[in-house]
This record gives C-alpha cells, sequence and structure tokens, in this order.
C-alpha cells in the first residue's frame, strides 16, 4: 500500500513535471510558442481535479520520503540512491519560492504571470531565482528519474523499451533548459529593445499641478507599499514552508539516529560461502550489511524487495530468522524459491551468526531477469567462480 | 627504485602544465626573439614623400644592368662584413635584453606589491564594469545549463556503453594482445564519454550568441571543467585507482590512490588559476595600472608551487612508510628526489615570477629529464613484465573479479578495498630466479623498448627546449640568435647520436641474442648452419659498430659546419679501389651467406658440385672445402658454386637388381625380400635409419637369357651402402637356402651331330663366342663413398 502509494505520487508528479518541461522547451522556437503551449501543457495541471490531485501527491511523496529516510538502516548507499536522497531532500527548499510565488501572485495580485513576464522575472529582474530553477529542474528531474527507473527497470518490457526511454530522459531536460535559455535571451533582447525604444521617445512631460503630483505620488507609493506588503507575506509564507520542511527533515533524521542507536547495541557475525566473513552491528538488513562490508550483491530493485536479484541461501542462522514478510513472500512465490531462499534486502538478522550464500551474480544487467530466467537459479557455480 | 620517483614526477608533470599555463600571457610573446622591439625604430624621422620625378629617376637607374651588377656586389660585401660582428653583437644584445626584462619585471613586482591592497577592490571594480551582478548570476546559469547539456549526453553514452566497458573491465586476460586490446577498449570508452560531454557542453554553447566578454567567462569555465575531466579520465586511465588489475603502472592501490587524488587536485587548481588569470587579463590588462593582474599571477602561480610540494612530500611519505614492491635493485632509499624535485618546482616558480619564462623552462625540462625516463623504464619493464606473464601472482584473480565488479556495477557501493597486488618476498625472489633462467618471446626486445622510450623522452625533451628558447623549431636554422644556432646544432648532434645509439642497441641485442642460443656441437655431431653464423655475427655487429661511428662521425662534423664532401669524396675513392680489388673476395663472402641462408649444405654432408663430390669438411668465410670419398680434398670459393647437389637430405632411395633364370617362382621371391624386408628393419646397426624397408618390385625386365627382378628400399642419406651390401648378402643366402640360383651369364652353343667334341673343337667353339661374350660385359657400377 505505502509503496504503492508512494510510487503513484511519485508518478503523478513526473507526469507533470514532464509536461511543465516539455512546455518550456518551446522556448526554441519563441516564447509566444511557450505561451501558445500553455493551455495544453500546464494550465491543465491547475483545473480543480488535476490541481488538488497534485498538491496532495506532493504531500504525501515528502512524507513517504521522509518516513523512508526514517527506515533507512544505513546512509552508506549506491551512486544513485545517494543522489535520490539528496535530490529529494532539496527538491521542497528549492521549489518553495517559484511554487508560493506563482500561486500568490494569483490568489494575492490576482493577476496569471504568463511566460514574457516569467521568464523576464528569472533573467532580468532576478537571476538568483533563474538559477534557482536551473538547478531545480536538474535536482527534480534527476530525482523523478531515478525512481521510474527503479520501477520501470524491472518489467518484462525494459530492454526494448530502454532503448527509447534513454534517450527521452536526457531530451527532456535539456531541451527544456536550453529552450529557458532561448526564451530568455529573446526576453532580454526585447526589454533592452523597449528601454532604448523608451529613452529615444522621452515621453512628454504630462501638465500636472503640484496636488496632482502629489496624489499621483502617494498612490503609487501606497500601491508599492501594498505591494511590498504583500510581497513580504509571500516571502514570510515561504520561508515558513522552509521552516517546517527542514524541522521534519530534522526529526526524521533525529528518530532515524534513535532508531539505530537502540538496534546497534548488538552484533551480527556474518560468513558468507566462498566469501568474506566478517561481523558487524545488527539492525540492518542483510543486503546494507553486505554494502556496507563491501560484498558484492546483485539488487536490481535497490532494496525493495521486487526483483529478488539479491536472494541468498541462509545455511545456517542463529537464531533462525523470522518468517518472510508479505512482499518478500510474493517475491519468493513468484520466483518460485524453496524455503532456504530469502532476499537479502528483506531479511534483517538478529544479534547472532549467519551463514549465507549468494545466488545471482552480482554484475547482473535487467535484461537477464527475462531472458535468462533459469540461468539465473544455476548461478551457484558462477558466482563460486566469480569469488573463487 | 624507479616506482619510487614515478609518481612524484607524475605530480611534476602536472605542475609543469600550470606553469606552463600561467607564464604563457605576458612570457611567450617576450620569449620569442622575433617580436623583439628592434631599437631602429627610433631613429625613423619624418621625410616628405619623393616626387614624381625623383621616382622615374630611380626607376630608370634600377633597370640599368651594371648598377643592379655593382648594387649586388655592395650588398654582398656589407653581409659579409656584417656577419663578423653579428654573432658577438647579437649575443650581447640578447643579453642585456634579459637582463631588462628582468629589470622591469622587478619594478612591476614592486608596483604590484606597493598596491597589493587596492588589488582586490580594482579588479572588483574592472569586473562590474564589464559586468552587472545580474549578468555574472546570468553567466552562472549559462555554464549550468550546458554542463547539464553536456553531462546528460554522456550519461546517455554510458547507458549504451556500460555493458560494454563492465565486460572489459571484469574479464580477466591473459594474453599480452588480449590485455593490449581490452586497455585500448577501456580508453576508448572513457575518452568517448568525455567527448560527448565536450561536444555536448561546447555545442551547446556554440549554437547561441554572445556578448563577447560573457562568451569569454563562459567559454573559460566550461574549458576548465573539460580540462578537469580530462585530466581526470586520463589518470583514472592510467592509474586505475580501485581496480588493481586495470592499472597500467606498478603501483599498489594504497599509493595510485592518494596520487590520483594529488594529480585531480593539481589538474583542478592549476586549471583554474589559468582560467581566473586569463580572465583578469581580459578584464583589465590593458588599464591595469597597479599591477593586480600580475599580483593575480603570482598568487595562483604560488599555490600551484605549494599544493605540488605537499603533493611530492606526501607521495614521499607514503612510500617512505611503505615502501613499494621494487624487484629490480634492493638499493636503499634516501630521501634525494622529493628535495631534488622541490627545488626544480621552487626555482621554476622563482624565474616564472620573474619572466624568465625559458629559463624557466630549461630547468623544468632538465630536471625532469632523469625523473621521466626512469618512470618510462619502469613502465617498460612493468609492460614486459606483464607481457611475459610474468605478475606477481599474489591474489590477482580475486582483486580483479570483486573490485572491477565494485567499480562498474552500479549498484555496488564505490570504494571498495581490494587487497593489493603486492607480492610477497618469496614471490619476489621467484621472479628473480625467472629472471635468470626463463627468457620470455619478448624478452630481446625489453633494452630496444628501453632505448626507445630514452630516446623519445630525450628528442621530446630537446624539441621542449628548443621551443622555449625559439618559438618555432623550423625556422631555427635560419636563426640569428648565437644561443639559437648553438642549441641547433646540439639539438642535430644529440639526435645523430640518438637515433645510432636506438639502432645499435637493437642491432647488439638481437645479434647477442643468436650467439648466446648458439650451442657448440659436442663430440662427433656435426655443426649445423648455426656454426657459420656464429662466425659470421660478430664480423657483422663489428662492421655495425663502425657504420654506425662513421656516419654520426660524418652528420656530427656537418652539423658543426665542417664541409664533408671532401671526406665522403675521398672515401669513395678508396671505396672503388678496395671494391676493385676485392671484388672476388666480396663476390665469395656475399654467395656464401647466401647458400648459408638457402641452407644448400652443412658440415658433413655428400654433396656434388659439377664435376667434384664428396663430404663437406669445413667451410671459412670464403670457401668450402670438400673431401672426395677416395681422399682428394677440394677448395670451393663460394662465388664459384654456380649449383649444387646434396646426396645427404631427407631421404635416398636405393634400387637393386639381380638376374634370376626364367623359371624362378616369381612369389616365392617374393615371399623371401618381404622376410629379409623385416629382418633388416630390426638391424639395430641402420634399423632406424629405414624410411620404407626392402620390398621387392616383381620382374622390372626380360632379358635374353634371365629375369631382372628389382628391389628397392628408401632410408635416410648415409645407410644407403651398408643396407644395400647387406640386403645383398642376405639375399643371396636366401636364395641359396631355398633353391633358388641366381642365372649366370652362358653362351649357348648348339653343336650339329652328335660326337663327342674332342678338346681342339672345344677350345674352337670357345674362341668363336668370346667376341659374344664380350660385348654383354656389364657397365661399371658407381664406387660408394
Amino acid at each position: 500500500m505505502k509503496r504503492n502509494l508512494r510510487m503513484i505520487s511519485g508518478a503523478v508528479l513526473f507526469a507533470f513535471l514532464t509536461c511543465h518541461l516539455l512546455n518550456v522547451a518551446f522556448g526554441l522556437i519563441s516564447v509566444d510558442a511557450v505561451e501558445a503551449a500553455r493551455p495544453f501543457l500546464t494550465a491543465p495541471w491547475t483545473i480543480p481535479p488535476i490541481a488538488q490531485l497534485l498538491s496532495i501527491s506532493m504531500l504525501v511523496h515528502a512524507l513517504l520520503g521522509l518516513e523512508a529516510i526514517y527506515h533507512r538502516n544505513t546512509l552508506r548507499m549506491s551512486g544513485y540512491d545517494q543522489v535520490q536522497l539528496i535530490s529529494g531532500l532539496l527538491i521542497v527548499p528549492l521549489l518553495a519560492s517559484h511554487v508560493v510565488g506563482i500561486i500568490g501572485a494569483k490568489q494575492l495580485f490576482q493577476f496569471d504571470p504568463d511566460y514574457h513576464n516569467i521568464l523576464g522575472f528569472f533573467w532580468l529582474d532576478a537571476p538568483g531565482e533563474g538559477l534557482r530553477q536551473v538547478v531545480v529542474v536538474i535536482v527534480a528531474w534527476l530525482h523523478g528519474s531515478i525512481g521510474m527507473f527503479s520501477w520501470l527497470r524491472l518489467k518484462a518490457s525494459w530492454d526494448r523499451l530502454s532503448l527509447f526511454i534513454y534517450p527521452l530522459v536526457v531530451a527532456v531536460p535539456v531541451l527544456a533548459l536550453v529552450g529557458f535559455v532561448d526564451a530568455g535571451n529573446e526576453v532580454i533582447a526585447e526589454r533592452q529593445a523597449a528601454a532604448a525604444a523608451q529613452s529615444a521617445e522621452t515621453a512628454p512631460a504630462p501638465d500636472y499641478t503640484d496636488e496632482e503630483l502629489q496624489a499621483l505620488e502617494a498612490a503609487i507609493a501606497e500601491r508599492q507599499q501594498e505591494i511590498q506588503s504583500n510581497l513580504d507575506f509571500l516571502s514570510d509564507v515561504m520561508w515558513t514552508i522552509i521552516g517546517v520542511y527542514a524541522v521534519l527533515v530534522a526529526i526524521t533524521f533525529l528518530a532515524r539516529g534513535i532508531r539505530l542507536y537502540r538496534a546497534h547495541r548488538n552484533t551480527v557475525s556474518v560468513r558468507y560461502r566462498n566469501g568474506p566473513d566478517f561481523s558487524t552491528r545488527a539492525g540492518a538488513s542483510m543486503l546494507e550489511i553486505a554494502r556496507l562490508n563491501d560484498v558484492p550483491h546483485a539488487n536490481l530493485c535497490r532494496g525493495r524487495g521486487r526483483c529478488g536479484t539479491c536472494r541468498i541461501r541462509v545455511l545456517a542462522s542463529d537464531p533462525p530468522l523470522p518468517e518472510p514478510g508479505k512482499v518478500e513472500a510474493a517475491t519468493l512465490k513468484r520466483l518460485g524459491l524453496g524455503p532456504d531462499i530469502r532476499l537479502a534486502c528483506q531479511i534483517v538478522p538478529e544479534p547472532g551468526s549467519l551463514l549465507v550464500e549468494r545466488l545471482v551474480e552480482a554484475d547482473i544487467v535487467p535484461g537477464d531477469l527475462h531472458t535468462r530466467e533459469t540461468k539465473v537459479d544455476d548461478h551457484e557455480e558462477a558466482a563460486e567462480n566469480v569469488h573463487a | 627504485m624507479p616506482e619510487f620517483r614515478a609518481p612524484i614526477a607524475l605530480i611534476l608533470t602536472a605542475a609543469l602544465f600550470c606553469f606552463s599555463v600561467l607564464i604563457g600571457n605576458h612570457a611567450i610573446a617576450q620569449v620569442m626573439p622575433g617580436a623583439l622591439p628592434q631599437p631602429a625604430a627610433e631613429e625613423e624621422t619624418v621625410t616628405p614623400p619623393p616626387s614624381p620625378n625623383d621616382v622615374r629617376e630611380l626607376m630608370r637607374l634600377l633597370s640599368d644592368q651594371s648598377m643592379i651588377e655593382w648594387l649586388r656586389a655592395q650588398s654582398q660585401e656589407t653581409a659579409e662584413s656584417a656577419g663578423e660582428t653579428d654573432a658577438s653583437e647579437s649575443f650581447r644584445r640578447e643579453f642585456a635584453e634579459r637582463v631588462t626584462q628582468i629589470r622591469q619585471r622587478l619594478a612591476d613586482l614592486a608596483v604590484s606589491w606597493r598596491n597589493l591592497p587596492a588589488a582586490p577592490a580594482f579588479l572588483a571594480e574592472s569586473w562590474r564594469a564589464q559586468m552587472t551582478a545580474d549578468q555574472t548570476l546570468r553567466s552562472i546559469t549559462y555554464v549550468l545549463i550546458f554542463l547539464v547539456v553536456g553531462g546528460g549526453l554522456e550519461w546517455l553514452y554510458r547507458q549504451y556503453v556500460q555493458a560494454a566497458l563492465m565486460r572489459v573491465e571484469l574479464r580477466q586476460r591473459d594474453t599480452l594482445w588480449g590485455r593490449v586490446r581490452a586497455a585500448l577498449m577501456r580508453a576508448i570508452l572513457l575518452l568517448g564519454g568525455l567527448a560527448v560531454f565536450s561536444i555536448g557542453a561546447i555545442g551547446a554553447f556554440l549554437s547561441f550568441d554572445w556578448p563577447p566578454f560573457v562568451e569569454s567567462v563562459v567559454l573559460n569555465i566550461l574549458i576548465v571543467f573539460i580540462t578537469i575531466r580530462s585530466a581526470t579520465t586520463l589518470s583514472m586511465f592510467v592509474l586505475a585507482p580501485r581496480v588493481a588489475a586495470l592499472r597500467l603502472v606498478p603501483m599498489s592501490s594504497r599509493l595510485a590512490r592518494p596520487l590520483h587524488a594529488w594529480i585531480v587536485v593539481l589538474a583542478s587548481i592549476a586549471t583554474i588559476a589559468f582560467a581566473v588569470s586569463d580572465i583578469f587579463d581580459h578584464l583589465a590588462g590593458e588599464t591595469d595600472a597597479v599591477g593586480a593582474t600580475l599580483a593575480v599571477d603570482v598568487a595562483a602561480g604560488m599555490l600551484c608551487t605549494l599544493l605540488t610540494i605537499a603533493a611530492i612530500w606526501h607521495i614521499a611519505r607514503i612510500l617512505r612508510t611503505a615502501p613499494e614492491p621494487d624487484l629490480r635493485s634492493g638499493k636503499p632509499r634516501r630521501p634525494f628526489w622529493p628535495g631534488f624535485l622541490t627545488v626544480i618546482v621552487v626555482a621554476a616558480f622563482a624565474l616564472s615570477v620573474l619572466d624568465a619564462a625559458s629559463l624557466m623552462w630549461s630547468v623544468l625540462i632538465i630536471g625532469l629529464v632523469i625523473p621521466v625516463m626512469r618512470i618510462l623504464n619502469a613502465l617498460v619493464d612493468h609492460l614486459f613484465d606483464q607481457a611475459e606473464g610474468r605478475d606477481p601472482p599474489a591474489a590477482r584473480p580475486r582483486a580483479s573479479a570483486l573490485s572491477a565488479a565494485a567499480v562498474t556495477g552500479e549498484d555496488q557501493a564505490a570504494g571498495q578495498e581490494e587487497p593489493p597486488a603486492v607480492p610477497t618476498p618469496e614471490a619476489a625472489d621467484d621472479m628473480e630466479n625467472e629472471d635468470d633462467e626463463i627468457v620470455g618471446p619478448f624478452e630481446l626486445y625489453r633494452p630496444v623498448a628501453r632505448r626507445l622510450a630514452r630516446f623519445v623522452v630525450l628528442i621530446s625533451a630537446i624539441f621542449a627546449l628548443l621551443y622555449a628558447w625559439e618559438g618555432n623549431i623550423l625556422t631555427l636554422s635560419e636563426s640569428q640568435t648565437i644561443t639559437g644556432r648553438f642549441v641547433a646544432i646540439l639539438a642535430d648532434i644529440l639526435a645523430a647520436v640518438l637515433i645510432a645509439d636506438l639502432v645499435w642497441v637493437w642491432a647488439k641485442s638481437a645479434i647477442d641474442r643468436r650467439l648466446a642460443n648458439y650451442v657448440p656441437p659436442q663430440g662427433s655431431e656435426a655443426p649445423g648452419p648455426e656454426a657459420r653464423m656464429a662466425t659470421l655475427l660478430p664480423i657483422l655487429r663489428v662492421t655495425l659498430l663502425v657504420f654506425l661511428i662513421v656516419i654520426v662521425a660524418m652528420t656530427v662534423l656537418a652539423s658543426l659546419g665542417i664541409n664533408i664532401g671532401p671526406l665522403l669524396a675521398g672515401a669513395g675513392v678508396i671505396g672503388i679501389a678496395i671494391g676493385f680489388g676485392a671484388q672476388a673476395l666480396v663476390r665469395d663472402i656475399v654467395s656464401g651467406i647466401f647458400f648459408l641462408i638457402d641452407d644448400a649444405f652443412r658440415i658433413g654432408e655428400y654433396i656434388e658440385i659439377g664435376e667434384l663430390r664428396g663430404t663437406v669438411e669445413s667451410m671459412s668465410i670464403r670457401s668450402l672445402r670438400v673431401r672426395h670419398h677416395l681422399g682428394a680434398v677440394h677448395t670451393i670459393p663460394f662465388g664459384e658454386l654456380k649449383s649444387l647437389t646434396n646426396y645427404s637430405r631427407d631421404w635416398v632411395i636405393m634400387r637393386l637388381e639381380f638376374r634370376v633364370p626364367f623359371d624362378t617362382d616369381i612369389k616365392l621371391v617374393k615371399m623371401i625380400v618381404k622376410k629379409i624386408g623385416a629382418e633388416m628393419l630390426e638391424h639395430e646397426g641402420y634399423g632406424d635409419s629405414i624410411i620404407q624397408t626392402l620390398k621387392s618390385q616383381g620382374v622390372r625386365r626380360m632379358e635374353e637369357f634371365n629375369m631382372v627382378v628389382g628391389v628397392k628400399f628408401m632410408c635416410k642419406p648415409g645407410a644407403q651402402w651398408l643396407m644395400r651390401r647387406d640386403a645383398y648378402q642376405k639375399l643371396r643366402d636366401a636364395f641359396e637356402s631355398n633353391g633358388i640360383s641366381f642365372a649366370q651369364r652362358n653362351v649357348t652353343v648348339e653343336v650339329k651331330g652328335d660326337g663327342p667334341l674332342d678338346e681342339d673343337a672345344r677350345k674352337a667353339i670357345a674362341g668363336a663366342v668370346q667376341p659374344a661374350i664380350e660385348a654383354t660385359q656389364p657397365g661399371v657400377v658407381p664406387d660408394e663413398p
């Protein structure tokens, strides 16, 4: 349930991100093209049911992500996992100003900003914000695509699918960013041309009396004050969001630390058949223990209990391992594996000792899952060859 | 020992790069002599243009033939007289110029030092003048986007080649070719990624129009990234810090990792330093009154120098605490090289500060030649050891398989500690023993490869020096400065000596190897063709040595400016004279070499040359000595040999025939021959030499009074005579015991009438048939030797 929820909310967010980036990619043609594409790509996401779905997904996904961090036993992980974790944590603070700014402009100013305004804002009025947008695009895209990878690469059609997906994964953000630059250059040129025209015309001073002038200035000042207060309010909202998020993250890590401190007081000694032999702190899953101790392990789904490539044969265990959980039992059943075979990512050995054997080559690739289904099982010899 | 210095010098090479880039801007223009300002410019005065009439008059004078001759003669005279003073003059001028340059530089440095507090403000001011804060931020955005484009494309590339790369890294290769191919493949794949990255980033950059300064800044930053990545990739390829099995240099992981880290750090800092000083030169180079850019240059140079020194000492400390396995020399190490390299780096830095770029380059190049040569030597030895399959056997397969999986397997934690492939002392001892005993197939080329490496290093150093001093090697010969010419001559001589040395080492090692393989014949054993080679090769070696020395001497003389034409001509005349005189001798020797190459005969073989036959007894450089089987000795110069028949090669067939009466049972004969053949195979004297034993060929022909039965056998040369003798003897005995008689030559005389013949009549008859008997005498059968 939790897994599915995370996946679905992530997929919704990823779909939105893709649409939004594709919209920006029209900047390669012109700013007007971006604007023309908006009703089809970005605007649908602001229509009520979809807009709510998007907000809920955002919220759910962020909270589930924190929950996943809480359950992580080690922060020493593969490169992809590291990138995903860090980028996930970065998205909220980076994105807050953009989201708050757009929603705030609509709610407070009743002003629907089009791409001319926004691009001008990003490239000319606040280039720092523009830089932040580029960063957030990269970070969010990385996070999203890693998540989609982890899910898709276990599908049977991945081998064929990947041929199309790999280029797309690169093309979407690259086109969006290049479109952003191109549209930005256009907007900059427009503004410069406008400024030049204005200075050339030197508008004739209208005949105002002093009172009128004063009233005008007062009105302008009032207006500016109003804008300023609204901006301050928006800024407060943004910083509140970031602050709350930071507190949540801190609490998550703190709780995780407490949990691990409790679990880590005992040691478990692990021996691999034809492999290394070490003892380590208990509390982590077998896969994490292996990674902490530099034992290469296949794990295509990266510890999510879906692929079954991290399977090990448990030759001896003291105390005995707990029964397989629901996820593990389902995967074992799907693969038709015997009772002494378990998934390394799912078992958490109690303090004691363990003798296990790896069953799948560490360098397995997704294609092997489906083409060599039978061969995967008799990889014992192959594994022995590798580690002999 | 070589392994010891290798890493330090590698670092230094990186440092060299950073000096080069820092010096680049100011120095090169002043280094090039052609670009030196000429004092003549001051003497020019402004003159009004000539009137058209004067021009016409001048044209008329110039077209006059006698005038042209006179002018030509005059100009030659002045050129000759100028040439005498030119050398010392130009040298003095050059020296003075350099001194002035250094003095100027010192003054600049003083200004820069005085204004140091104002420098940051000045630089910031110039920056702002060129680029607002917004523009700066935008530039960062641009750079980020281009890096993402490049990075994304590289990631895509990696997805497609990942499987191939993993295959290359995981599989262990035993053959040399396999290893070379794997290394090449790995290099191509890694560099391909880098190329894709560069193309993506630069290509995205090029597809937009930029204001000039933004362009220079953005491009500089992109180039910094690409350079750092290139350095990292190259270092990764050579050092393979994580996977010992892929490492191309003899080094343990303990050393390779910090070394890799230092190379990356140094390359990054040097590139960034260069980019920064380049940007500031663009920014404020023209308007710089306070010496701020100079301060930036010096500061960047100092940073690089300090880092290089830190790297040298760090690596040296690692080496001291845990010496690398060093199999070739047991000499105790002294901490000489780190100190030496530090001195070189500091000296180079000081010279670069003083703007004496040529001197700085000279110090760096000369200081680095020896360490680099030692590295290359170590590398060559390592490669040859690998090629011979003499790697340290300890824990290799395990290390490669496990850690290679760790590096490329995307799901594996990086940074595994593979067991370093360090051989135990016993293994080292084994290897030393092997050095003496086993000689691999590539061993011959080891000294050649070493010399070649040395040759390449020295030649590159010479060219680098020339470049540092003269700017352009191609115009060197026309160079006017005395140092330029001196260096050019030196370079010529060195190149000639090095090439000669290379050729000599190759030839000498090849010849020595050949001679070492030659085992002199023992006792009665006949010497093979190598025996003659053994006499010829030393002569060849000496000839080559003399030839090389002569050639080198000629080249040296020629490059010193001495005319070697007469020498060559004299040598030519003498050569022709000797050539005519020794024509026959030369022909003998040369054709002897070719007979030898053809392997036409060996000592102990029975040969036939025209009318002469006999066993080869000995060979000299000129002639062949053949002993006839009757004792006569023929001496034949090789030049006289037109064709030669060798009776002692591979096999001979001997055919025998004998006559039996018409009533003989041929089947019985066949059986007897077969039995004798079997007996002969068993014979202990020649049984081993038989290739096909005696067999009957049936009736070969019919004669008037008898049948001729043929037998034949095939055997190794030399055994045929003994076998023939034995075969006849055995056949005769067997025929006798089987009641087969040999046909006798008889003349049947039919006498009419039946009375007994008296004595006279018999005599008369015998006399009458005598001619018939004599007419059928058998021919002479050749003697056996």
